[in-house]
C-alpha cells in the first residue's frame, strides 16, 4: 500500500515537472479559438421570452457565450409573428454573426432564414423546426418523440394491455412542428396497430385551461379511455387537474413531455404523470452553443452546413427519476438573464 | 330644427313581436343544442351537460364584467391583464409566506386598483375606454412581468389551501365554479334591475350628457365600476387559476380577450351602450360552450372548428344586421 502510495506521488510530480517544463510551449489551438468568438454577436429570437423553455435555453446559451466575449442579444418575440418577422429583420441590418430562432410554426420565417443566410448570417433554429433547413436546428427530433409516445401508449392501452385502447391526444399549437410531426409520428405507428384509436384528438394552443376543457370533454364521452397524450408538461397541467378532478388519477395512462423541469420530476414521482420525455434544456443549450462553435470556428459559408443536433430523449418513469433527472430554475436560471 | 329633420311618424305601438339580437342567439343556442343532442352520442346527459357548463365557467364570469362596462357605454380590454397579474401577485405572496387571507386582500386591492386607474383616465382624462383599457391591460402585464413573475407560468403554492376549491372542489357532484358563475350572474342581474346604480348605468351608456344632467356622479360612478369589473377578473381568475393548479399568464396573448367581447355582442348586448342584460351574456356564453363540446365531442380538427365558430357567429351577426337595420341613433353614435 506504502509502496503504491509512493510511486503515486512520483508519478504526479512527474507529470507536474512535465507540465511546468512545457509551459514555455504553446498551445497553437488556443488563441484562435478564443479569436473566433470575441467580439461578436449573437442574437436569440424566441417566440416569447418569460416562457421557462426560452428562460432556461437563453440562461444556458448566455453563460456558455458571454465569458468567451460575445455580445448575446434577445430579440423577444413576444407571441407576435410580425414582431419576430420585424426582429429578423432588423437582426439582418444589423449584420449579426449568429442568429438563433425559435419557429412559431413549420413555415414560418423561410425567406427571411434564406435572407440572413445570404447576408453571411448563421441561422440556428431551436427547439421547433422549419421546413427549410438552415445552418443548425438544435432540439428534439419530434418525429421520434412521436414515434416513442405512440410505442409507450401501445404498450399501456393496445391489445395485450386488456384496457380500452381508446387514447387521446391534447395537442398544443397544431401548426408547430411539435404538433405536425409527433401526431404524424403517433398516427403512423397506430396504423400497424388496427386496435388503437385516436378518440380525441385537439389542440389547445397550449394553454392548460384549454387542455383542461377537452379533457374533461373527452373523460365524459369515453369513461373507458385508456390513456391521454399531452404535448407539452406546461400545457399538461390542465390534463392533470381535469383527471383528477373526474377522480381517474392512476386509472389512467398519461404521458407528457418537455424541458426537464424540477415540476415535472416531481409529478413523474406522485404519480400525475405516468411518463415523461425529457428533452433537457440544459442539453439543448449545450447543442446551440456547439454548433454555434463549429460555425464560427470553421466560418464555412453560411447556409452551407446543414448540421442537425438532435436532443436526446430521456425517458423518466417513477422507477426512473432521479434527483438530478430535472433542473431547478432557481438554480439553472437564477439571475443570469437580470 | 330637430322638428324639422325628425319628419318619421312617432311609432307608439311596438308591442308586435321583434326579433332581436338576442332572441335569433336563443334560437340558435336552443338549435345547435337539439341538433347535438340528436345526433351525438354522450351530449345530452347530465354529466356532459355540467363539464360544458364549467368550461365555460370562467369566460361566462368575465363576460358578465364586460356585460356591466358595455352597458356603461365603455368596454374593459384589461380584464384578462388585470386577471393574470392579480393572480400571479396572490400566488407570489402567498409562496412566498404571506398568509392567505392578507395576500387575498392585497391582491384584491391590487385589482382593485388597476380598475380604478382604468377609470380615472376615462372618466377624468376622458380616454376613450378602448384605448386606455388597451394601453392599461399592456402596462398591466409589463409591471407584472417586471415586478412579480419572470416565467409566463406562475405556479399555484401548495398553501393556497381551501382556496383550491373554487375552480377544483364540487358540492353535490357539480363543480363549485358552476355555483360560482350562476351566484355572480344572479347578483349582477340584480344589480342592474334593482339598484338605482344599476339603473344609472343604463342611463350614462344610453345617454351620458343626460344622465350627469339628471344628476348622476357620471365620473365616480364610471371610477367605480371599472374597479369593481377588475374585482370580478381577480375572481375569474382564481377560478381559471385553481383549477389548473397554475395561472398560466400567457392567457392574455390568447383570444380571450377577445372571446369575452364576442360573448357580449354574440348575446346581443350593444356595443352602442345602453342596451342589454346578464341574460345576454349567458346565451352568448352558452353558445360558445355548447360549439367548443360538441366539437370536441365530435372531434373536429382544430382547423374546421375554428371555421365553424367563426362562421356561426359571423351568421348570427348577419341575421342582426337584416333584421335589425342600422338607425339613424346608431349611425350617429357609432358601433365600436
Amino acid at each position: 500500500m506504502l509502496k503504491k502510495s509512493i510511486l503515486a506521488g512520483a508519478l504526479t510530480l512527474a507529470t507536474l515537472g512535465l507540465a511546468s517544463g512545457a509551459s514555455a510551449l504553446d498551445d497553437p489551438t488556443r488563441a484562435p479559438y478564443y479569436e473566433a468568438f470575441k467580439g461578436k454577436t449573437v442574437a436569440f429570437v424566441p417566440i416569447a421570452m418569460g416562457v421557462n423553455i426560452t428562460q432556461s435555453w437563453a440562461a444556458g446559451i448566455k453563460r456558455a457565450l458571454e465569458p468567451l466575449g460575445v455580445n448575446f442579444v434577445i430579440r423577444d418575440g413576444n407571441f407576435n409573428t410580425d414582431a419576430t418577422a420585424q426582429a429578423i429583420t432588423n437582426l439582418i441590418d444589423q449584420k449579426v454573426d449568429v442568429m438563433i430562432v425559435q419557429n412559431t410554426d413549420v413555415q414560418a420565417f423561410a425567406k427571411l432564414y434564406k435572407k440572413a443566410q445570404a447576408a453571411g448570417i448563421y441561422v440556428i433554429q431551436v427547439g421547433m423546426q422549419s421546413v427549410v433547413q438552415t445552418d443548425s436546428y438544435a432540439g428534439p427530433d419530434w418525429t421520434l418523440l412521436g414515434e416513442k409516445m405512440a410505442a409507450a401508449a401501445i404498450k399501456a392501452c393496445g391489445k395485450d394491455s386488456g384496457k380500452s385502447s381508446k387514447v387521446a391526444l391534447v395537442q398544443g399549437a397544431v401548426t408547430s412542428a411539435n404538433g405536425i410531426f409527433v401526431t404524424q409520428a403517433i398516427e403512423a405507428a397506430f396504423a400497424s396497430h388496427p386496435e388503437m384509436q385516436i378518440v380525441v384528438n385537439q389542440g389547445s394552443d397550449w394553454d392548460p385551461s384549454k387542455a383542461h376543457a377537452i379533457t374533461a370533454t373527452a373523460l365524459q364521452q369515453h369513461p373507458d379511455l385508456c390513456g391521454i397524450l399531452g404535448y407539452w408538461e406546461d400545457e399538461d397541467q390542465g390534463i392533470v387537474a381535469a383527471v383528477k378532478e373526474a377522480g381517474k388519477a392512476g386509472d389512467l395512462f398519461v404521458l407528457t413531455s418537455g424541458i426537464g423541469e424540477q415540476k415535472s420530476c416531481d409529478q413523474v414521482k406522485d404519480g400525475s404523470f405516468d411518463l415523461y420525455y425529457s428533452y433537457d434544456s440544459r442539453t439543448v443549450s449545450q447543442q446551440v452553443v456547439d454548433a454555434i462553435s463549429v460555425l464560427l470556428q470553421t466560418r464555412p459559408e453560411a447556409g452551407s452546413l446543414k448540421a442537425l443536433q438532435l436532443t436526446s430523449l430521456t425517458e423518466l418513469t417513477k422507477e426512473t427519476v432521479g434527483d438530478q433527472s430535472c433542473w431547478r430554475q432557481a438554480d439553472y436560471i437564477g439571475e443570469t438573464l437580470k | 330644427m330637430n322638428a324639422a329633420i325628425n319628419t318619421k311618424p312617432q311609432r307608439t305601438e311596438r308591442k308586435r313581436f321583434e326579433w332581436s339580437q338576442a332572441k335569433i342567439v336563443v334560437c340558435l343556442v336552443g338549435l345547435t343544442f337539439a341538433l347535438f343532442s340528436l345526433t351525438l352520442n354522450g351530449f345530452l346527459t347530465p354529466s356532459n351537460l355540467i363539464t360544458l357548463v364549467r368550461n365555460v365557467a370562467v369566460l361566462g364570469i368575465l363576460g358578465i364584467g364586460m356585460t356591466v362596462v358595455v352597458i356603461g357605454r365603455g368596454v374593459d380590454l384589461s380584464m384578462v391583464p388585470i386577471m393574470a397579474v392579480s393572480i400571479a401577485c396572490l400566488f407570489v405572496m402567498v409562496s412566498s409566506g404571506v398568509s392567505l387571507p392578507l395576500a387575498l386582500v392585497v391582491a384584491a386591492l391590487t385589482a382593485l386598483l388597476l380598475g380604478a386607474v382604468n377609470g380615472i383616465l376615462i372618466a377624468y382624462v376622458e380616454i376613450p375606454p378602448l384605448f386606455t383599457t388597451l394601453a392599461m391591460g399592456t402596462v398591466v402585464l409589463g409591471l407584472g412581468q417586471y415586478f412579480v413573475f419572470s416565467n409566463a407560468a406562475v405556479p399555484a403554492p401548495e398553501a393556497i389551501g381551501w382556496l383550491s376549491a373554487l375552480g377544483a372542489g364540487q358540492i353535490g357532484g357539480i363543480p363549485v365554479s358552476i355555483f360560482a358563475f350562476l351566484a355572480l350572474a344572479i347578483l349582477a342581474h340584480l344589480f342592474l334591475k334593482y339598484t338605482h346604480s344599476g339603473r344609472y348605468l343604463f342611463a350614462i351608456g344610453d345617454n351620458p350628457n343626460a344622465a350627469r344632467n339628471a344628476g348622476v356622479a357620471m365620473r365616480p360612478f364610471i371610477v367605480v365600476q371599472y374597479a369593481l369589473v377588475a374585482l370580478l377578473a381577480f375572481f375569474a381568475g382564481i377560478i381559471m387559476a385553481t383549477s389548473v393548479n397554475e395561472m398560466n399568464t400567457r392567457i392574455v396573448y390568447s383570444t380571450l380577450p377577445y372571446d369575452i367581447i364576442l360573448v357580449v355582442v354574440i348575446g346581443g348586448v350593444g356595443l352602442a351602450g345602453g342596451k342589454g342584460s346578464i341574460f345576454n351574456a349567458l346565451v352568448g356564453t352558452m353558445l360558445i360552450g355548447i360549439l367548443a363540446n360538441g366539437m370536441t365531442i365530435m372531434d373536429l380538427s382544430y382547423t374546421n372548428q375554428k371555421l365553424i365558430q367563426s362562421m356561426v357567429l359571423l351568421l348570427a351577426i348577419v341575421i342582426d344586421g337584416i333584421v335589425n337595420p342600422r338607425d339613424e341613433q346608431v349611425s350617429q353614435q357609432g358601433d365600436i
